[in-house]
């Protein structure tokens, strides 16, 4: 899809934004989602978020190179998953896409593109710094990991809103910030009397709904969220999931996603990249690929989750450690971990091409699975992609080995057939 | 036989303004040799006090702590040797281990401590070994290094070598993964259950986290604010959760295999579970009662009182009012 008939599709939307009120516009994102639960019809072209090769360096004698010509697109409403162990770029990915990255960190190369609903296309790369400052927050916003650092111990919370409310919303009166901070407490379900508390007096999982609800003060269309619930054990987490889950189909914004969790992504994104050695190796529907992975890497991931109610079996995880950022991989780079690695893994990169069974052109299909190869020259991000020379008929004809191969497993893939046996 | 025996353990922390903070209220277990118990719950619910009341690092209020059938020495060269067969894995290998000292370092104190003094191409060969016997190689290379030049795993390996060290019959293992990335957790869970099985030890496994408790261990103990709730061997706990904190728990992970419709049906359920519990409902006083009937789906009238262990299943005990005959048997989830 070429970024011209994007920008139209965008600007179409953004008439359709126009006309329609907040509440009837919420409505409609509540719509779409009940739509996609049941059939995955997303109008494909509704882009919020574009970003087409990304490149981020750590400065140093031999520069890092923490992420690598990554291309990545947010749908509007949608959640996107960012998955991969820890130094494999996603993070470093997020704050490119703000362009809140800080020497010795640099963005060196990409374009990211903004599709307001009901302005023009923003070309994130090209905006001076106080362009970028009305964007941050109002358009997009920021959950981070840590929400213990991320509220600042000595204002109280009804400071900390107002900082917000005075930076990027300079009319409104004290009266109206108290009472949008009370109605944003309320909102992520926080007894709004503790406005005038502080940070140490709330636990951790309240902290985090504090959090959530300063990143939504501003209605922003996209929420990048990075690992906000790592730092929180099962029940809160849940409770944090549901809240968050809630809130967008009141709000109707767009989500990226980041975290190790696979599982727990699987849940609850929609589309979801996984990142090796800061590229997106795999790209696909979310609901289909914790059964169905196209990349030894995920399917490794996978496993090295042990099945909570499933039948016992073997568990492995990825052996070996990931590569270091700052060499060369002529070959794939998850090659020396990868227990399928052949010839052509040594020194030819793989790109991430679209698995055939995917519709072609710029139409998509979630709902389709793959069976396993390759389709000719379709690089990109709209379909179901994988970087793997597995799945590549030239160097591979017989096709994937069975456990990657969408096709071979005939719906019932090896990852849960047993889960499926162990369930009474 | 149980290698270590604990017989009402019960820790109090000072509080400012005069009542004790009760953190372990009187908790009773054994750890066999070879076998992996589990203690489960969410953060605050006492799992680390109970590894670090075992390892004597904070003093205990009342109970019994028994090595092999012998009182544990509580001070001088008795409390020595309690530790030397009871030892710790923290959770975090990357503030465990001194940044200043070699991998080597960190193996030949505790050897010393085991051996006496066996210098040069003996101690050598034994730090040699327990880097082998932790995958840790070429143990030659590994000896010579820094913590900042191992990563995580590799990091976690070296202090599970130290606990080794001193050839204890029991080890304690607080979070042992949950600092490790997602892709090594199962290494060195896999590793922990080999050196288990291999040394016959006696291991507790603290976690959050039910999926792996499942699978590495035989029983699993589940705590919530200070207190056992539910135990038994750990398919049954897991597939068949009695108490309602056990089933939130375990209905709280992420299920990889859930449909759409199953995980919308499953928020619903939890929404309108929530909504039916106003938010001072949650926060009133404990009192002596159920701890966990302020947070009950299922809270009765009984619950006011303490309530007992109940069987539920064979070596499987639950403590709720939910299975006592007490209660409406029609209201057992």
């Amino acid at each position: 899809m070429s970024a011209e008939t994007a920008g139209q599709a965008g600007r179409a939307a953004q008439l359709a934004g126009q006309a329609s009120s907040a509440g009837q516009l919420a409505g409609e994102y509540g719509e779409a989602r009940r739509a996609r639960e049941q059939g995955w019809a997303t109008a494909v072209d509704d882009v919020v978020l574009r970003a087409t090769g990304v490149c981020v360096e750590y400065a140093g004698p031999r520069p890092t190179r923490a992420v690598r010509d990554v291309t990545i697109e947010l749908r509007r409403g949608e959640v996107l998953g960012i998955a991969g162990e820890s130094g494999c770029g996603k993070s470093t990915l997020a704050y490119a896409l703000t362009r809140m990255l800080r020497p010795p960190a640099e963005l060196t190369g990409g374009s990211i593109t903004f599709f307001p609903a009901g302005g023009d296309a923003v070309d994130i790369m090209a905006l001076n710094s106080a362009d970028l400052r009305a964007l941050r927050w109002n358009k997009i916003s920021m959950v981070f990991q840590s929400a213990m650092n991320a509220l600042n111990p000595v204002a109280s919370l009804a400071t900390q809103f107002d900082d917000i409310f005075r930076a990027h919303r300079p009319e409104m009166g004290r009266r109206a910030r108290h009472a949008r901070s009370r109605e944003l407490l309320d909102m992520v379900g926080i007894d709004p009397g503790r406005v005038h508390g502080y940070a140490h007096e709330l636990s951790g999982g309240m902290r985090q709904r504090v959090v959530i609800a300063m990143a939504l003060a501003l209605e922003p269309e996209i929420v990048i969220m990075d690992e906000p619930t790592t730092a929180l054990d099962v029940v809160v987490q849940r409770e944090i999931l549901d809240e968050i889950e809630r809130l967008r189909e009141e709000l109707g914004f767009s989500v990226i996603f980041i975290t190790h969790d696979l599982s727990l992504l699987l849940e609850i994104s929609d589309r979801l990249a996984v990142m090796y050695a800061g590229e997106t190796i795999e790209y696909a529907p979310s609901e289909k690929v914790g059964t169905d992975p196209a990349h030894p890497y995920t399917l490794g991931l996978l496993r090295s989750f042990p099945d909570m109610r499933g039948a016992r079996r073997e568990l492995r995880g990825v052996p070996g450690t990931p590569p270091d950022l700052r060499d060369d991989f002529p070959g794939c780079p998850f090659q020396p971990r990868c227990e399928y690695g052949f010839g052509p893994c040594l020194d030819v990169h793989p790109a991430l091409q679209r698995l055939a069974g995917q519709p072609g052109g710029t139409g998509y299909d979630d709902a389709a699975g793959h069976d396993g190869t390759l389709q000719d020259g379709a690089a990109g991000t709209d379909g179901w992609s994988v970087a793997c020379h597995l799945h590549n008929p030239d160097y591979r004809p017989q096709g994937p080995p069975p456990e990657l191969d969408g096709r071979a497993a005939g719906g019932t893939p090896a990852v849960t057939a047993d889960a499926a046996g162990g369930e009474q | 036989m149980s290698v270590l025996e604990v017989r009402n353990l019960t820790v109090e922390f000072g509080q400012r303004g005069g009542a004790k903070f009760r953190a372990v209220d009187g908790l009773s277990f054994g750890l066999a040799e070879g076998q992996t118990l589990a203690l489960v719950g969410e953060s605050g619910s006492g799992k680390s006090t109970v590894v670090r009341a075992l390892s004597q690092l904070v003093r205990r209020r009342s109970g019994e702590i028994l090595l092999d059938g012998k009182p544990a020495g509580r001070r001088g060269s008795a409390l020595r040797a309690y530790r030397h067969k009871v030892q710790l894995v923290f959770q975090d290998p990357f503030a465990s281990l001194n940044p200043m000292h070699t991998v080597r370092h960190h193996l030949v104190r505790p050897l010393s401590l085991r051996q006496g003094h066996v210098r040069g191409p003996a101690m050598e060969s034994a730090v040699h070994d327990l880097l082998r016997s932790v995958n840790l190689t070429p143990p030659e290379e590994i000896a010579g290094k820094h913590p900042h030049e191992l990563s995580g795993g590799q990091r976690q390996r070296v202090a599970i070598a130290r606990a080794l060290a001193t050839d204890p019959d029991v080890l304690l293992a607080d979070e042992p993964v949950s600092m490790l990335d997602v892709s090594i957790r199962l290494e060195i869970l896999n590793l922990l259950d080999r050196l288990k099985r291999d040394r016959r030890l006696a291991l507790l496994y603290v976690t959050h986290d039910l999926a792996t408790a499942r699978h590495f261990s035989s029983e699993i103990m589940v705590m919530y604010k200070g207190e056992i709730v539910e135990r038994g061997p750990s398919d049954e706990v897991i597939l068949h959760p009695s108490h309602p904190y056990t089933q939130i728990l375990a209905n709280a992970a992420p299920d990889p295999t859930a449909t759409r419709e199953s995980l919308a049906a499953a928020r619903e359920q939890r929404q309108s579970a929530r909504a039916a519990r106003t938010a001072e409902h949650r926060e009133v006083a404990i009192g002596t009662g159920c701890r966990f009937r302020t947070r009950c789906t299922f809270a009765m009238d009984i619950c006011a009182q303490h309530p007992e262990d109940i069987e539920v299943g064979p070596g499987h005990v639950a403590r709720c009012w939910l299975y006592s005959g007490a209660a409406d048997a029609a209201a057992v989830p």
